[in-house]
């Protein structure tokens, strides 16, 4: 079991992630977020090849930077796309498995069985120079699966991968997770995620935004309070009647008396609402801009 | 051993890169210019023109010159930098430290591999120079100081390939670093009175070679000041702090695996 207690991670000024406690258990873990939300940061810890500035990652109870021992349970599939690119895809995991403490022998079979499993066909003769992207990406998930670790950190592994060898990998994922594996996948998709686990975690700014089945974390942004920009013909009249809905919590009215700005505290009942009265009837609205841009963007990916 | 096969892999691994690399080819060549000074020496006295040297006298050169001078500080600064930078540049330092198996054996294992490369390189080079200057006279004259020049050879490459090597985790932009401490400090420090240039390896290593290193003179000025014991010690101790400093790094190193920018 993973333990990330209170962890920040800073390169410099700049937050990777900010506080984050969370515990990873047997099963699929989807782990969400927009670009540079912290998935990768937090990923990277989990693997131990980051250690947090401040706080504590642990598996088992063993810190995992830069330790052996609690490296030999994670296999971690990199995001980026780097390679030894004069291998073979099977030399390259077998050189994995090999590096894990694997006899020779041993890791090349192991290493057919891992790309095996991932579907990798032909392909695993290959020099890895040769590869699709999509192959390529199998030979990264292989690599983690080498030495048959019980938790495997997945960055991002659908990436460049066609959608026949994306159902494949999903179907893998799910399998793994059904088998008691600790299975953390990062994905900034969240249908791809779904299809995996219902059970995810949201990232936004290095922080965890919420966490739990995905119709909780929906309902979890939802009713986060937001800010809205509207400016209608009618301002004043529009406020009067927005400060009716049991959506809106406050409203100012701007000196132009056009300009509104109105916080809400279920933006997805608001919107809804909204909607509703614009197909109706002519507001003469002329801006509607929620204020917190990224949160609006979180929102409207989980609820798309 | 518990992380045997690990050793093997990454050191047969950097090993082979060195060998069947462009890098690798462009270092053959370059051993392969003092036998090219020895045919042209032979070449002349065979064709009965007058030179100023003679064989004994043109190998003693290639060895401080060449070999000490040039091709060790050259060879083990590209090849030690790259013991860590080659993976983190190339993106794939995250593989070798998600692995169970102590970053510090990470190190010592590719730097084994490197200078098993470089000290057989290193040998056969010096071997065949030694032939071929020796065509005119007796060859197993000068034996002993043969396997003289080699131990100090072999020396030199551990010990330049550990500063190196420590210089390739330490510092950004190492190449640049190497080359100012390799080229730069060692040969100006080194020939400096007083006692700075013991802070120098070139120093030490001329101290032990059994040729003279420079003109009379500086050569007094030089080596006179230093036992050869107190310079085996010296490099020594050196070798073993630049690893162990090195292998002490390895272990507080992060490696995040990140998409580069423009990468």
């Amino acid at each position: 079991m993973i333990l990330v207690e209170n962890a920040s991670k800073w390169y410099g000024l700049v937050v990777g992630i900010n506080r984050v406690s969370l515990t990873v258990e047997p099963g699929v873990t989807g782990l969400l977020g927009v670009n540079g939300a912290g998935k990768s940061t937090l990923l990277n810890l989990m693997a131990g090849l980051l250690k947090p500035s401040s706080g504590r990652v642990t598996l088992d109870g063993g810190p995992i930077f830069a330790n052996p021992r609690a490296l030999r349970h994670l296999g971690y599939c990199p995001s980026p796309d780097r390679f030894y690119e004069d291998m073979t895809g099977e030399g390259f995991v077998a050189y994995m498995g090999r590096l894990s403490g694997i006899p020779k022998r041993e890791a090349l079979e192991r290493a057919r069985r891992a790309c095996d499993e991932v579907a990798l066909g032909e392909a695993v003769r290959y020099r890895i120079q040769r590869m699709s992207k999509g192959m390529r990406q199998k030979v990264k998930m292989a690599q983690a699966l080498v030495h048959d670790p019980k938790v495997l950190l997945l960055d991002e592994p659908l990436n460049g991968m066609d959608p026949q060898s994306r159902t494949q990998t999903i179907a893998h994922i799910r399998r793994w997770g059904a088998e008691g594996r600790c299975v953390v996948v990062s994905s900034h998709v969240l249908h791809e995620v779904e299809a995996m686990t219902s059970n995810i975690l949201l990232l936004h700014h290095g922080r965890v935004l919420a966490s739990g089945e995905v119709p909780e974390v929906r309902e979890a942004i939802q009713s986060r309070p937001l800010q809205v920009f509207i400016r209608s013909e009618n301002g004043r009249g529009l406020g009067a009647r927005l400060l009716s809905w049991p959506t809106v919590k406050s409203l100012s009215l701007g000196a132009d008396d056009r300009s509104l700005t109105v916080e809400v505290t279920d933006a997805g009942a608001f919107y809804e609402r909204l909607g509703r009265m614009l197909a109706e009837e002519d507001v003469g609205l002329e801006i509607l801009n929620p204020l917190d841009d990224n949160l609006s963007a979180v929102f409207q990916y989980l609820v798309a | 051993m518990i992380h045997r096969e690990a050793v093997l892999t990454l050191s047969a691994r950097n090993a082979r890169q060195l060998t069947l690399s462009v890098k690798g080819l462009v270092f053959l060549f370059l051993l392969t210019f003092p036998w090219l000074a020895a045919l042209l020496l032979q070449a002349l006295i065979w064709k009965g023109l007058e030179v100023p040297l003679g064989g004994t006298t043109l190998y003693a050169m290639l060895v401080v010159g060449y070999y000490q001078g040039f091709w060790i500080p050259l060879s083990t600064l590209f090849c030690g930098v790259a013991i860590v930078a080659d993976d983190a540049e190339g993106g794939t330092l995250p593989y070798l430290f998600g692995r169970p198996v102590p970053r510090w054996i990470v190190f010592l294992s590719k730097f084994s591999g490197m200078a098993a490369v470089l000290m057989a390189q290193t040998a056969v080079s010096l071997l065949g120079t030694y032939l071929l200057c020796r065509l005119e006279g007796e060859l197993f004259k000068d034996l002993g100081i043969l396997l003289q020049d080699l131990a100090v050879l072999l020396l030199g490459v551990v010990v330049y390939g550990g500063l190196f090597g420590f210089i390739g985790i330490a510092l950004k932009k190492p190449l640049f670093w190497g080359f100012f401490i390799g080229f730069g400090w060692e040969n100006l420090v080194g020939w400096l009175p007083g006692f700075l240039k013991r802070l120098t390896l070139l120093f030490h290593l001329h101290t032990l070679t059994p040729h003279p290193t420079a003109p009379e003179g500086l050569q007094n000025l030089m080596a006179s000041s230093e036992s050869k014991a107190a310079a085996l010690a010296f490099l020594l101790v050196y070798g073993a702090a630049f690893i162990a400093l090195a292998c002490w790094l390895m272990g507080r190193i992060e490696a995040p695996a990140v998409e580069r920018e423009g990468g």
